[in-house]
């Protein structure tokens, strides 16, 4: 066996052995069902989803453009979010360091890996579309057989291309914020897919349908097109030249692999010439707007310490920004719906005039049940053993929860503060009534605020990432809780929908969650019998 | 069986026993074409007396002043009820619909043929035909070429009838 082969199954091995495709999916490496494998089933789910709600809605052309532009955008999420550990990998240079391999060899084992992966997604991505495909009318096995070969292509070329991108640049190992951003694509693509085909059915007016069987120009430009134009045209026996055509897609993507392959020999070579000792390893001490924020945050030293370490661990530990991603993107996907089906409308507007205000009340009512979530993934963190130094760290005042009012505080006015601040944008925007935005998101903030004190001993945040994160833990124990925060924000809502319509009402209301926010903070600082009941089902 | 699926070979398997499954789930799927078929289609309010009753009237430039003056969504919305019961009214409202909005009735009509069921499709094209206008008959024709790329024989061979007297 050579060098390579050697190197390329040992690297397969780790992978299928230690599963280590969490940051996507959310899954942990104990779990039964490897984690790699969700991510596999969430591909075959959206294809399987778009496939049949697009099935016979539209014609081949704008089905397999649609369908390439899917797969290329979650094979390149998939690689720009996982990469780390499949072919740019910066620890390797500590375990083969000292062994004389040559870093094309190494670097192609590491190629080879990734291929696997790849094909590996190419299969799940490719599956739903190629066969629901072929039975399109006008489509056929020629089809399933043009799909398979353009969107193969397609999937490795832009991974590819990613990864090309990438390397271009210096290597730096702690550099997660593109990562993050590609994983926040990829979870909002799939809900916009879920809520998207559900519009579809829904709309009227037929906009989806209408967009793709009369696209705009600027999506003529884009290259998936030009491949689902190659696709329909070898279906339907249009294009005379397919063959060369096909054959100058292979190439293309044969230059960018082998482009991709020379960029990572040097890669490895950067990394190999001691750029890991060069690497600073101390952590970056807090900024100055952190400290001036945590003094304006908290009154008590407990309060300031443990907002400061909210805000280094939010800046340093990607997975605690990554499990906070689906509560958020849920938001997001939530208000694009609206946005696309026009029932974003006014909450105080009386009559039957406007848009419904369904979704811009549910969209306040999803980040009111996000907050217990994010609060509870403020418990959990790789280094919960650290945690210590805070526990045994000396009490001061606030009583029980002053470390989890500083995340408590962090969460609120970095995380959802900002977040309504941008609805409330877009509902001045979509309403042209930047007064009603405002009392809209003025009252979700009271909720969250609100809901955030409940939460203190509802998810037991007395030490912040002070547990591991085990099977089930993010959304097993708190469940009932969450199911209570639900039926509440859902009540909220409808009580906004009906109460918001008259001056009135509307102050009766807000009147009634300035209680509601009393008693949240009366319970909390005097722990009656209420609290200790939240504690019990905490535990 | 747990044991197994932790091995990397178990891993292999559960990967090639669930794209099997997937192939065959999607293989399942194209059999059931009608059945999916059967749910596109435009969905029409059922006409109000009012709309029945000035899609029954004569032209005349009154008429053809009010047809002008009616907001974009009445307009379509005459178009859908013509829909229903396209041989209850004048053989010219097509005609006088088109003359007084080209474009919103022409892009309305061409939502019917993305999105409508057969027989949907199969009355906007006598629609077209019989508005003898020529952005009419050019979106009649490419909708004969779409349908003909579609395998829709039947659909193409019916517009290729309407567009013969023309």
């Amino acid at each position: 066996m050579t060098k390579f082969h050697l190197l390329l199954r040992s690297l397969l091995l780790m992978d299928l052995r230690g599963q280590h495709y969490a940051r996507a999916t959310g899954a942990k490496p104990s779990e039964l069902i490897p984690p790699l494998y969700w991510v596999v089933g969430q591909y075959l789910f959206i294809t399987a989803v778009l496939s049949l709600a697009l099935f016979t809605r539209i014609d081949v052309l704008p089905y397999a453009f649609v369908m390439l532009t899917v797969s290329a955008l979650l094979s390149v999420s998939a690689v720009v979010v996982e990469f780390n550990e499949v072919a740019l990998n910066f620890t390797d240079v500590q375990v083969i360091g000292h062994v004389p391999v040559p870093r094309r060899t190494y670097a192609m084992a590491r190629f080879a890996n990734l291929l696997a992966y790849l094909m590996l997604f190419n299969v799940a991505l490719i599956i739903f579309p190629a066969i629901i495909g072929a039975g399109q009318r006008g489509a056929g096995w020629e089809y399933a057989l043009a799909y398979s070969f353009a969107a193969g292509c397609a999937n490795l070329f832009f991974p590819m291309l990613a990864i090309l991108l990438y390397t271009l640049r210096p290597p730096e190992p702690d550099k997660t914020d593109l990562r993050d951003l590609v994983a926040w694509v990829q979870i909002i693509l799939a809900l916009v897919v879920f809520y998207g085909a559900q519009m579809m059915f829904r709309d009227g007016q037929h906009r989806i349908e209408m967009f793709l069987t009369q696209p705009p120009d600027w999506v003529r430009w884009l290259p998936t097109w030009w491949l689902a134009e190659w696709v329909a045209g070898v279906t339907q026996h249009t294009s005379g030249n397919w063959l060369t055509i096909a054959l100058a897609i292979g190439l293309v993507t044969v230059l960018t692999g082998w482009l991709t392959l020379y960029r990572l020999a040097t890669f490895y070579r950067a990394i190999r010439n001691g750029y890991e000792n060069v690497r600073s390893e101390r952590e970056p001490l807090p900024a100055t707007w952190a400290l001036t924020l945590s003094n304006w945050l908290a009154k008590t030293p407990a309060g300031r310490s443990s907002i400061r370490l909210t805000l280094t661990m939010l800046q340093r530990d990607s997975d605690l920004r990554m499990r906070m991603t689906p509560q958020l993107a849920t938001v997001a996907a939530m208000l694009l719906l609206g946005l696309f089906t026009a029932q974003l409308g006014n909450p105080f507007q009386a009559g039957d005039g406007g848009s419904p205000a369904s979704m811009s009340i549910v969209v306040i009512a999803l980040l009111v049940m996000s907050v217990p979530t994010m609060m509870h993934n403020f418990l959990y963190s790789r280094d919960f053993e650290a945690s210590w130094l805070l526990a045994s760290a000396p009490g001061g005042r606030g009583g029980d929860w002053r470390h989890g009012h500083g995340v408590r505080r962090v969460l609120l006015w970095l995380v959802v503060l900002p977040v309504l601040l941008l609805l409330g944008l877009v509902f001045a925007w979509r309403w042209g009534d930047p007064l009603a935005a405002a009392a809209h998101v003025w009252f979700g903030w009271m909720q969250c605020v609100a809901v955030s004190y409940f939460a203190l001993p509802a998810v037991g945040l007395r030490v912040p990432f002070s547990e591991p994160l085990a099977r089930g833990g993010l959304g097993g124990r708190i469940a009932p809780f969450l199911a209570a925060v639900s039926l509440a924000a859902t009540f909220m809502g409808f009580l906004e929908f009906f109460m918001a319509k008259k001056m009135l009402t509307a102050v009766l209301f807000a009147g009634l969650l300035l209680c509601l926010l009393v008693l949240a903070k009366y319970m909390i600082s005097a722990e009656p019998s209420t609290v200790k009941n939240l504690k019990r089902l905490h535990s | 069986m747990k044991t197994f699926l932790k091995t990397p070979r178990g891993i292999l398997f559960l990967f090639a026993a669930t794209f099997f499954g997937a192939a065959v789930l999607a293989s399942t799927t194209v059999f059931f074409r009608p059945f999916f078929e059967k749910y596109v289609v435009e969905k029409h309010a059922p006409p109000t007396a009012n709309e029945e009753k000035s899609l029954k009237q004569p032209d005349s430039p009154e008429n053809q002043t009010y047809l002008k003056k009616l907001p974009t969504q009445q307009k379509t919305r005459l178009y859908e009820v013509w829909m229903q019961q396209p041989d209850s009214f004048l053989a010219d409202i097509p005609q006088r619909l088109i003359r007084s909005s080209p474009d919103t009735l022409l892009l309305r009509v061409t939502q019917t043929f993305v999105a409508g069921s057969f027989g949907q499709r199969q009355r906007a094209a006598v629609f077209l035909a019989r508005s003898g206008d020529i952005a009419a008959q050019n979106l009649l024709e490419r909708e004969r070429q779409r349908a003909t790329m579609r395998g829709e024989a039947e659909l193409a061979m019916f517009i290729k009838q309407l567009q013969i007297p023309h």
